[in-house]
């Protein structure tokens, strides 16, 4: 009765762990087919949304926030998944993207370089030196990644409730230990804790469909939203007339209320949507 | 290279960076080029303010008041009538006729004017003729862009260019009203042939949002007011009766809010109970979908499917509905609405009155008034802002907003005429166009059109100190040598390219700088560096400034335009709509504009 999530590098095992785990605890395991849900949902190429959760941002995704609109719609897809409990998700980043949910078993997996360049020559058929070059450079796009982000550290400990290095423990050991973790009942999900998922599914829902429309802040709570659009920027262009520029920026504004309100509305589980739209401003 | 062309350069960087990033407006932006400049030493104090006594400046000032005038005078509103009558046959009718008024009208008014004025009816039209929205309202926002090129004075940048073509210390022959407007005009013609032709294809069809404004929130706030619905007495009704016999506000909660006297033509907007109906007539009520069907079916009238007699007088834009609060000491204190002979004396329809968590829709007329009742009324605008705008305290006080504003109707025809005025001395007379247009200006402050407050409140300040602190910017960067500089230094990259080339060249880098800077910022920098580079690789210099400003109205894929903005969630679209549809027009526009320059101005 819990949620796993398990980060790992590549090549460190975490997938067979993750697989072994759900396994033994019976539960769903999930990774790819986040990214598919999503991907159906909110109508954005599956790749571009692996893209954005593997790769470090370009400086166009600094400039456009896209990394930050399709992560939210992931982690739209990865919510609904959870919702279900009895999950075990070894996508990227689970510990990030549900990071202010407390009741989640985040599990980290290390493995020694020599074993996971090991694995990767296996695979691919590399030579040592360009097996250690893909694996760094997969690191660091992932470090990068947590770093713009999250302002994180993918090595900090502190980001999850265990971290376990296969070497001493065999991966048999890790799933054990993983499995016992979770039968705790500190993960054990209460009725506040379904609440507070489900509050937290509607506002990442929230986030990726308002991502189109306007910069918003959301607070939500046992099902009622509160949401803080950021005024509208609007460039000027020519000459007009205070009244009139008054009048359409309330229309504007209204316009924005309106369509805010409504989207907000149409997520299940929403009971009262209140929004607070500031009249935009010309730059 | 002197120090003073070093210096022009860190300024340019320092005011490119502060367009690009935002920190601050681009009208500070302005003010501080007047004083930063004179402090430099780049231009002396007294050309640091020239801007403000600019023709380009005092052009705005004057076609923006001439704008009000038009506007307060309810002209605009008379012209929109009969075109949005005319249109509603097809789709392609529709999408031309209102998108070639929008365009006209914003030639010589502010384009976001032309283009909010026909937002409401083309949603209204959208939705009669079942045409998704979104089909009609970004050809119409763009063709209000495009309008503003196809006057002089229809766009900022334009209007810019006569105080900015200096070259060597010599002014060059300023450009007349309509010098530009062939270009104009086919730029505008392109746009509504491209949609015609393209629309299907690169607009969504999603609906968008309907018009909904004030009233149709307050009607959702009011369960018992659902819609506004138009009927017609049946001819064999057994008539005339009168409103209190038929008496369908206390059987059904249905409030009559006009009638239409088919037979004499008069329709009146206030009915009362002596008020009669009659075999033929038609009327306007408000109330619940169901209760108009049972009222309909006992009497035997006719739902119409919309507004359709009424459709201008119970517009959006013309009435609605307006909540108000019986205030403390209001003479209404104690008296019924019968007793004060309310609709007389206010000129308004009351349809709800709300006391602690009743509300009343029938009988309201018979309830004596209480401090802090609320009542919900309805009527044309026009007569809201007449009571709103009574001497305080007022009977009642106003909790909503009020749309639309007071017309002067009466003052319609000397607003044209100083219109015409104006345009006949620019024409005509040839004289210089400040002049002309603040003599129209002037004649309709003098005639009552509007008044000089009214005049000095439709100025635009910001747009003001943005023309006029940009314009020493343009005098420091010609006078310096750095425009000449920095063109010699781009020609010597380019080699001497063809006029035509080179206008080409110059029309893609407006477009683009426009984009990433405002469009007043590209012309000031651009005018000067590209009639130098004009001149140094033999073409006109003039035609290359009028690349520059008509090339500045090239913002068709930026969602933050003002006209785009507007449009944006009416017409439900996206901004990838916006870089689809626009990107498409950016490339038309650069293409007609270079066609007709050379075909019709005698570039080669």
């Amino acid at each position: 009765m819990a949620i796993i999530t398990i980060s790992r590098g590549c090549y460190s095992h975490g997938k067979e762990i993750a697989e072994k785990t759900a396994e033994i605890l019976g539960y769903e395991c999930v990774s790819r087919e986040i990214l598919i849900e999503a991907s159906k949902f909110f109508n954005v190429p599956e790749k571009k949304l692996l893209k954005s959760i593997h790769d470090a941002p370009s400086v166009l995704d600094r400039i456009t926030r896209g990394k930050e609109r399709y992560l939210s719609y992931i982690e739209t897809a990865l919510w609904d998944h959870v919702r279900k409990d009895n999950v075990v998700y070894h996508g990227h980043a689970g510990h990030l993207l549900l990071k202010n949910f407390t009741r989640v078993l985040k599990v980290r997996i290390i493995a020694e370089m020599e074993d996971r360049v090991g694995m990767l020559q296996k695979e691919k058929g590399f030579t040592e030196e360009e097996a250690v070059a893909y694996i760094r450079k997969d690191d660091d796009e992932r470090q990068n990644w947590t770093r713009y982000l999250y302002r994180k550290e993918v090595s900090d400990a502190a980001l999850y409730d265990m971290v376990i290095k296969i070497g001493a423990f065999t991966i048999d050991d890790a799933c054990e230990l993983i499995a016992n973790a979770a039968r705790k009942d500190t993960f054990r999900l209460s009725e506040e804790g379904v609440q507070q998922m489900n509050d937290m599914a509607i506002e990442s829902r929230l986030h990726g469909l308002l991502a189109d429309v306007c910069n918003a802040e959301i607070r939500i709570s046992k099902g009622m939203v509160h949401i803080q659009c950021r005024p509208q920027r609007i460039r000027k262009f020519d000459p007009i007339r205070p009244s009139l520029a008054h009048h359409i920026d309330e229309t504007i504004r209204e316009d924005l209320t309106k369509q805010v309100t409504e989207i907000a509305h149409s997520i299940p589980g929403v009971k009262e949507v209140t929004c607070d739209v500031d009249s935009p401003y010309y730059t | 290279m002197t120090p003073q062309m070093i210096l022009t350069m860190i300024v340019l960087v320092f005011v490119i960076i502060l367009f690009v990033f935002e920190w601050v407006r681009v009208d500070v932006v302005g003010i501080m080029m007047t004083v930063l400049l004179p402090l430099i030493g780049l231009i002396s104090a007294k050309e640091a303010f020239v801007g403000f006594s600019s023709n380009a400046v005092i052009s705005i000032i004057a076609v923006i008041i001439i704008g009000a005038g038009l506007d307060k005078t309810g002209v605009m509103n008379r012209v929109a009538g009969p075109i949005i009558r005319l249109a509603g046959a097809s789709e392609s009718r529709v999408i031309t006729l209102i998108s070639g008024t929008v365009g006209v009208i914003s030639s010589m008014m502010q384009n976001i004017g032309a283009a909010a004025l026909f937002l409401p009816a083309t949603q209204r039209i959208s939705k009669r003729m079942g045409v998704p929205i979104s089909r009609i309202l970004m050809p119409m926002g763009f063709c209000a862009i495009i309008g503003g090129t196809l006057t002089l004075v229809g766009a900022s940048p334009t209007i810019l260019l006569n105080d900015l073509m200096v070259l060597g210390g010599k002014k060059l022959e300023p450009f007349g009203l309509f010098t530009q407007t062939p270009i104009g005009l086919c730029l505008l013609a392109s746009a509504i042939l491209y949609f015609l032709i393209f629309g299907k294809f690169v607009l969504p069809s999603g609906a968008g949002e309907d018009d909904k404004g004030i009233t149709a929130s307050l009607m959702e706030e009011y369960e018992t007011l659902e819609n506004t619905a138009e009927l017609k007495v049946s001819d064999d009704f057994a008539g005339p009766r009168r409103m209190d016999q038929i008496d369908i506000q206390r059987k059904y909660l249905v409030t009559v809010v006009a009638i239409h006297k088919t037979r004499k033509g008069d329709r009146i907007l206030i009915p009362r109970s002596s008020d009669t109906l009659e075999a033929g007539d038609n009327f306007a009520v408000v109330g619940k979908v169901k209760n108009v069907e049972e009222f309909a079916k006992e009497y035997g009238f006719e739902i119409k499917p919309g507004l359709d007699v009424f459709g201008e007088s119970l517009s959006r834009t013309t009435a609605g509905m307006a909540e108000t609060i019986v205030s403390p000491r209001s003479e209404l204190i104690g008296k019924t609405l019968s007793e004060l002979d309310f609709k007389t004396l206010y000129g308004v329809n009351p349809v709800a009155l709300v006391r602690g968590r009743k509300v009343f829709y029938a009988g309201l007329t018979h309830i004596p008034l209480q401090m802090g009742d609320t009542l919900l009324l309805q009527g044309p605008w026009e007569r809201f802002h007449i009571l709103d705008n009574r001497p305080k305290p007022r009977a009642l006080t106003f909790t909503t907003p009020l749309e639309g504003e007071i017309l002067r109707t009466g003052k319609a025809k000397l607003a044209i005429l100083w219109l015409l005025v104006a345009l006949f001395q620019v024409i005509f007379i040839k004289i210089q166009l400040s002049v002309a247009l603040m003599s129209g200006a002037l004649g309709m402050i003098i005639t009552g059109v509007l008044s000089v407050d009214e005049a000095y409140r439709a100025v635009d300040w910001m747009t003001v100190f943005l023309l006029a602190g940009l314009i020493p910017l343009g005098i420091a960067f010609e006078k310096t040598g750095t425009a000449a500089f920095i063109a010699q230094g781009v020609l010597g990259l380019m080699g001497t390219p063809a006029p035509i080339i080179l206008l080409a060249v110059i029309g893609i880098m407006t477009s683009f700088f426009t984009l990433v800077i405002s469009n007043v910022g590209a012309t000031v920098l651009l005018v000067p560096l590209c009639m130098n580079m004009a001149m140094m690789a033999g073409g006109d210099p003039r035609m290359a400034a009028l690349v520059v400003g008509i090339s500045a109205s090239n913002t068709f894929v930026l969602p933050t335009h003002q006209v785009n903005a507007l449009v944006m969630r009416p017409g439900g679209y996206r901004t990838v709509d916006y870089m689809r549809a626009g990107g498409l027009m950016t490339l038309i526009f650069l293409a007609v504009e270079l066609t007709v320059l050379y075909f019709f101005y005698g570039i080669q």
